[in-house]
């Protein structure tokens, strides 16, 4: 890679580090790091919700995915895309209204229990570690195509800026690094959406028809079933991407900084917008590099086809365009690794140290400095996962945090905000029901096993799916109503505040002005 | 009385439900109908327009249906808005227990 490639590089990543040093200086309480004081106008936070979505697995991914298979790679951009109604309609406002900092928080509205708290950290954290340790695959194989570097230090280096950007910034730089990095992403989207939309003459129909002669696939590279054979599977991929979103403590974390719900819908708003727009855009991404790069020099760049938009851009633009998209590309994966940092440490720093070790009994400072640790444990933690991770697919690793924040979190939001007779016992069931039979059941999954040994282990898989959504999820739901029924009986009184606050808002905790 | 007994929060309430279950659930049957169709019928697989098959016809249909309902949403969450002020107002000025 060129010098202009180091340019834009370093460009990029100067400017982030920019970023963070401004909003550390803001950086005060512990109500500014982990939620920006709470003060983004919609607008802002939308666009920050939209940076945050739009991740490695979106962009990378998704391009590689539809480039290489057609519709199959479609279906996560629907999915990623149909999530948001769920969060909209069913989860946003009535979470914002009742919650603090975290998701724990917020579960404990209902039941102040220790154990429900420590349950619902862990929960959080195991989603945060499979989300960043793909984060970081993604970006450790990107750095290393692009740079030479070998992969391991291409790791390791992402790990360190990451820690720099969540030690000195808080949520408070993150937000505007996903903010920078979304209007980036965008920009530099559209401009390769343009230029392949030009070398068909504008014309969508000339479009189609190209790419469906010139794939290995054939005429069905435009139907669905070319990678997803198994029915059951694709349904079960398709719940646990619509639902996850509303179960994802990174992605909720989101709607803490802003002042009310009447700013969270706002926000959503704006972020549905933009994120659409991206999603259709993923076809020209696509459907470009199926034409002009074609499938073995996807595949010749990394097995999963990682590299498609990248090399598409240098196709259209040159070393340039390259440097740009693959700059952003990084910056994109740096931002959402340090948003899950943050939710992984705001997890263990308020709900496990702050609330079940030292029992609430812990001053602001106090929780500033477990927080600041916390965010190191959680990087170095995952950095080392990581580097073991190299052959793991990413999109693989990201759709399974879906799948367990659909399993496991989500059973739980809902019934705490809907379900009268919901207690203790039953948000425990659904906690430790969704997210155990998650992992378990891919551990036996073709993604592990596979008897000509093209996967981690060889061996015949015990359980055929290679996402276990349909089976978790309804698990999850179905242990939290049955654990409620054998449990002690709901606090009448709690669920009726809990309603009141949710439906109208009344007791939303202070936020401090951004 | 205390506010969730108060005959304005159970309206309230009912209309916030009586328009998100609705809602709610054309988004996800529309949603799931897609690979449903496409996993376990042919009627996608036909070529709609030039080489265009249905099923990108009916994928362009659910984003115009997540920005519609976007839309819908914020309309309909604005009137609520109103309603639940009245009830922080009321609750602020020690009208309920």
């Amino acid at each position: 890679m060129s010098g202009i490639g180091i340019f834009f590089f370093v460009a990029i990543v100067g400017l982030t580090l920019f970023v963070t040093y401004l909003a550390s200086k803001r950086n005060n309480s512990a109500a500014d790091f982990y939620t920006a004081g709470g003060g983004l106008t919609g607008w802002q936070n939308g666009i920050a919700i939209a940076g945050d979505y739009l991740s490695a697995a979106s962009f990378l991914g998704i391009a590689g995915a539809i480039a290489l298979f057609g519709f199959d790679g479609f279906f996560y951009s629907l999915g990623y895309l149909v999530a948001y109604l769920v969060v909209l309609y069913i989860v946003a406002e009535p979470l914002r209204n009742l919650g603090k900092y975290t998701l724990a928080d917020m579960i404990t509205a209902r039941f102040n229990q220790k154990k429900i708290r420590a349950t619902a950290a862990v929960s959080s954290i195991v989603i945060v570690l499979f989300y960043m340790i793909a984060q970081l695959v993604g970006a450790g194989a990107l750095i290393q195509l692009l740079l030479g570097i070998d992969y391991k230090i291409a790791v390791l280096i992402v790990g360190v800026m990451m820690t720099i950007y969540v030690l000195w910034g808080g949520m408070g730089a993150t937000s505007w690094v996903q903010i920078i990095k979304a209007v980036l992403l965008m920009i530099g989207t559209v401009i390769i959406s343009v230029l392949v939309l030009a070398q068909f003459n504008f014309n969508i129909l000339d479009m189609f028809a190209t790419v469906a002669k010139d794939n290995p696939h054939g005429e069905n590279y435009l139907t669905a079933g070319v990678k997803y054979t198994n029915g059951i599977d694709t349904m079960s991929m398709m719940l646990a991407l619509v639902l996850g979103t509303a179960g994802l403590p990174h992605i909720l974390m989101r709607f803490f900084t802003v002042k009310d719900a009447k700013t969270a819908r706002s926000s959503i708003n704006w972020a549905t917008w933009i994120v659409g727009i991206f999603y259709i855009l993923t076809i020209f991404l696509g459907f470009g590099a199926a034409a002009f790069v074609g499938s073995d020099k996807i595949l010749a760049a990394n097995p999963a086809g990682n590299m498609a938009a990248p090399l598409l851009a240098q196709y259209l633009g040159g070393d340039i365009l390259m440097s740009f998209i693959c700059a952003v590309a990084f910056a994109t994966i740096l931002a959402v690794v340090a948003g899950l940092v943050l939710s992984g440490a705001s997890a263990f720093a308020h709900d496990i140290y702050g609330q079940v070790i030292k029992k609430g009994k812990i001053t602001e400072k106090q929780q500033m400095a477990a927080a600041r640790w916390a965010s190191i444990g959680v990087a170095v933690f995952s950095i080392i996962l990581a580097l073991f991770a190299q052959t793991l697919n990413v999109a693989f690793l990201v759709s399974l945090a879906f799948c367990i924040a659909a399993s496991a979190n989500l059973p739980v939001i809902i019934y705490t905000i809907y379900y009268k007779k919901f207690n203790t016992t039953g948000a425990m069931s659904a906690m430790l029901f969704g997210l155990v039979s998650a992992l378990i059941l891919v551990a036996l999954s073709p993604n592990i096993w596979s008897p000509e040994g093209t996967a981690i282990l060889t061996g015949t898989p015990l359980f055929p799916l290679t996402n276990p959504a349909i089976i978790s999820v309804p698990l999850g739901f179905l242990a939290g109503w049955i654990g409620s029924m054998i449990g002690e009986k709901a606090q009448a009184r709690k669920y009726a505040e809990v309603k009141v606050n949710a439906t109208t808002g009344l007791n939303v905790s202070d936020s401090v002005d951004h | 009385m205390n506010i969730s007994e108060s005959q304005e929060f159970k309206t309230l309430s009912k209309r916030k439900a009586k328009f998100i279950v609705p809602m709610s659930i054309t988004f996800l049957v529309l949603y799931f109908l897609l690979p449903l169709l496409s996993s376990f019928t042919q009627v996608l697989d036909g070529k709609a327009i030039g080489h265009v098959t249905w099923i990108w016809i009916y994928s362009l249909g659910l984003f115009i249906m997540v920005w519609a309902f976007t839309v819908i949403y914020v309309k309909k969450a604005a009137t609520f808005d109103k309603a639940a002020d009245e009830i922080n107002a009321k609750a602020k000025a020690g009208d309920y227990k």
